[in-house]
């Protein structure tokens, strides 16, 4: 049998061929009106919503308070100092260390007022066994709360930092913690941890704002500042060297304790610092749409009440996954009793003249392939809000009511 | 270096040489009416014009080849259109066979060639505004249709007596097409993306028959076995917000997320196309390497659900009437002369395809040349073919001019013989 090889030569020709299998095209215009494709619109405005109370947590917040504004009290702040920051060495094994002396500890606190003077300040507590949660905590758990028992350390030292041009960068508020090094860095102690509070007594002001750990990324978070030296023994030399560590705080929380908000129009409050959240209900089950349909856009418009136009006042919704509120009878509720699904359907609304509108396409989207179910939303405000400001909604507003309005696209 | 040549000739082709509006009709625009459909035959299908008395497109003469030919055949094309600078162009392979003749008496052969190129591309004629919410939207359609269906044939001949022979052809259709149809609107596309896996089977009975000894007639019919059918399936709508004409993740990712979508059941579609036709050829021999032929074809698409399918363009080619003439002059490789080693062959053609619900037709008037050249005793040929055409379409101003140019290469040899042991 023969098969001559030139017959082979072929496949060269034949694989080039089919990889290099080109087309240009440039579109043909006709008329498409047979496409089956087709788009609508839809509006809902069968929206509800319910406000509910959960005691405030706000250990994501970018500031401390002491003291009262409006209607919050903030009795107390805790800051915890951490056994080490990461990636660094335990510093409260350095009193044990031979080599090691320290000369100072210092506990600084930062606040941008320019004109708080020391008579404004609070007093620092210091105590080894306290414990709190930065989220979630709240005033609940401390409402039988008192200082006895713990190190009073008194009021800071005060240090207004300025640039090169005289001007204010920040004021430092810094306390001497020389006597609590054994405390700090006792090894004894297998539950130590290192929590401070401070709170406003006997000072001239009733109201202060400090830096969180959230705000920054070190430099004016809550922190201790150790000078120390250290003998560094090279070959032949000894050396002395003083240097310094600063240790930062790993959480800390001011716990706000709301008064009785009175509303008294049927709007909706969203609140921060008073632990106002609400449910919105709206109608949209999973054969809203033809089925196949795919949703464009689906913006829902929550009409704000004109008494207060807060800007850059960020809000949330998330769609509820598990609602747990039905067993509770209670008025405030100590952790939220609905539970979102996060991402990828939280979404932040966008705030226009009058009202906040939420893009929350893509959980209406999976509802109708029944990839999820309507449990309603949760709207909370962002933690990073001032505390003290709060936003009203109102559902049926005189001009706008309360709407989703949907495009969609369906075959 | 062999190769490295193959592959800048054929880049050169890619990118040098569409789709037209035939595309985007029925099922697609078939390869047996884009001008020639292989280098080797031209423009003529029954009647000879390979070598004397042997067409590769027509299995009943596949017997008088003296010597087994693997062939190859590859095509470029180009449409452009009057007072348009719309321009498309693409290169394929257009035709491959192998053909084995047996003692003179019978044959059979192998093929693979495209049977209908489906790409296209279309836009809407006209923007239409949508009126939504204190808005405005643009709107604008587009369709594009990707993938073709091709053939694999398997064929035969025998001759029954010394003045009749016959020939038949399996026509095995296979492949598969993706539809976009897109709605665009405010930055973006909503597609509706659904694909079609294709098989079928038609078959072709050939005749040739001696009627004096210089000329012959040659008859064809078509006839399904398996009227073609597709399974469709229909993918969920998303919003291609990445632009690249797929549900996929990227940098910007489309909607919904393509993980949460499940595409509808696959649905089988019977009887998408079912052609029936009829073709008869002449050839009348002038001297003895020339020959003067002329065919008529008529070909009748009786589909019953092609309208279940979305097409392109709403419609679909129900008859195709043709004729064709030329003129070849066949090569003579036993000649030591170079210009008897040249063949040539040129034809005219006329088509006229109706399309469904329409009175008037879409014609086509074509003109074909191509010269081949004969190399070594067994035969081994390379062609090359031009074919220019214009089209018309009924209701449509614009006339569809269509370039094709079609290069081949036919190596003979002796097959499955057992040589004597050394």
């Amino acid at each position: 049998m023969k098969i001559c090889k030139c017959h082979f030569q072929f496949l060269n020709v034949l694989l080039p061929l089919f990889i290099f299998w080109h087309c240009s095209e440039t579109p043909l215009d006709t008329e498409l009106d047979h496409s089956s494709l087709q788009i609508d619109t839809l509006t809902i405005d069968e929206i509800s919503g319910i406000n509910y109370l959960v005691a405030p947590n706000l250990g994501s917040n970018e500031k401390l308070y002491l003291g009262i504004k409006d209607d919050l009290e903030i009795p107390i702040t805790f800051i915890q100092i951490p056994l080490s920051n990461p990636n660094k060495p335990n510093y409260w094994t350095y009193p044990y260390d031979s080599t090691i002396t320290i000369d100072s500890l210092r506990f600084i606190i930062f606040s941008k007022d320019s004109l708080l003077t020391q008579s404004s300040t609070p007093n620092l507590y210091f105590s080894p066994d306290s414990q709190f949660d930065e989220n979630k905590s709240n005033y609940l758990d401390f409402q039988n709360f008192s200082l006895s028992g713990w190190f009073n350390l008194g009021q800071p030292n005060i240090n207004i930092k300025t640039d090169t041009s005289t001007l204010f960068l920040y004021t430092e508020l810094i306390w001497d913690i020389d006597t609590l090094i054994q405390s700090l860095s006792d090894t004894l102690d297998s539950n130590l941890v290192r929590t401070f509070a401070i709170k406003l007594t006997n000072s001239d002001t009733n109201f202060i704002e400090l830096f969180s750990e959230e705000a920054t990324t070190g430099d004016r978070d809550p922190q201790i500042i150790m000078y120390y030296k250290q003998v560094v023994l090279s070959e032949d030399t000894t050396m002395l060297d003083t240097s310094v560590v600063n240790i930062y705080s790993d959480g800390d929380l001011s716990i706000f304790e709301p008064s009785e908000f009175s509303n008294e129009t049927n709007s909706l409050i969203l609140s921060n610092g008073r632990g106002l959240r609400f449910v919105l209900n709206l109608f949209f089950p999973e054969d809203t749409l033809p089925v196949g349909s795919l949703i464009r856009s689906a913006d829902l418009f929550l009409p704000t009440d004109s008494i207060n136009n807060l800007e850059n006042y960020s809000i949330i919704i998330d769609p509820i996954e598990v609602d747990s509120s039905v067993n509770d009878s209670i008025s405030v509720y100590t952790i939220d009793p609905y539970n979102g699904i996060g991402f990828p359907y939280r979404v932040t609304g966008i705030k226009d003249t009058t009202e906040y509108i939420f893009s929350i396409k893509n959980i209406l989207q999976n509802i109708l392939l029944g990839n999820e179910i309507n449990l309603g939303f949760k709207v909370v405000a962002d933690e990073k809000n001032n505390p003290f400001d709060y936003v009203l909604f109102d559902l049926n507003h005189n001009l706008v009511k309360a709407r989703l309005e949907i495009i969609y696209v369906y075959n | 270096m062999y190769i490295i040549k193959n592959i800048l000739f054929l880049l050169f082709l890619s990118f040098g040489i569409s789709q037209g509006r035939m595309n985007g009709f029925g099922i697609g625009h078939y390869n047996q009416n884009q001008g020639t459909s292989n280098a080797m035959d031209g423009i003529m299908d029954l009647t000879p014009s390979f070598i004397k008395n042997v067409s590769f497109s027509n299995p009943s003469t596949w017997h008088n080849l003296n010597f087994t030919y693997l062939s190859l055949s590859y095509g470029g094309n180009k449409s452009s259109f009057t007072n348009s600078s719309i321009f498309n162009g693409y290169s394929s392979l257009s035709n491959a066979i192998w053909i084995v003749p047996i003692k003179s008496k019978s044959s059979f052969g192998l093929s693979l060639s495209p049977y209908s190129d489906q790409r296209i591309s279309l836009i809407d004629t006209d923007y239409f505004p949508f009126y939504a919410f204190n808005d405005t939207l643009i709107i604008k359609k587009t369709f594009d249709r990707f993938g073709g269906i091709m053939s694999f044939k398997a064929g035969t001949s025998y001759l029954v007596t010394e003045k009749l022979s016959l020939g038949i052809n399996m026509n095995i259709l296979f492949g598969s097409s993706r539809q976009n149809e897109t709605i665009n609107f405010s930055g973006s596309g909503i597609i509706q993306s659904s694909r079609i896996r294709y098989n079928g089977i038609i078959n072709n009975l050939y005749i040739s028959l001696i009627g004096t000894e210089r000329s012959r007639l040659y008859t064809s019919t078509t006839f399904s076995i398996k009227p073609l059918e597709g399974v469709y399936e229909e993918k969920h709508l998303f919003d291609d917000a990445n632009g690249n004409g797929h549900h996929d993740l990227s940098v910007i990712e489309d909607f919904p997320h393509p993980d949460s979508v499940s595409s509808n059941s696959e649905k089988k579609i019977i009887n998408l196309h079912n052609p029936r036709g009829i073709r008869l050829g002449m050839s009348q021999l002038i001297g003895e390497s020339s020959a003067f032929s002329i065919e008529f074809s008529l070909q009748q698409d009786n589909a019953k659900n092609i309208n279940n399918v979305q097409l392109p363009i709403n419609n679909w080619i129900t008859n195709t009437n043709c004729i064709k003439t030329g003129f070849t002059k066949y090569p003579n490789n036993l000649s030591l002369k170079l210009i008897d080693k040249l063949s040539y062959k040129s034809g005219l053609i006329y088509s006229t395809y109706k399309l469904n619900g329409y009175n008037s037709n879409i014609t086509e008037l074509g003109f074909s040349l191509g010269i081949g050249f004969t190399f070594k005793t067994v035969g081994n040929q390379l062609d090359i073919n031009y074919y220019i055409g214009n089209r018309e379409f009924p209701n449509i101003i614009e006339k569809e001019l269509i370039h094709q140019i079609q290069f081949g290469i036919s190596l003979a040899d002796i097959w499955f013989v057992k040589r004597r042991q050394k």
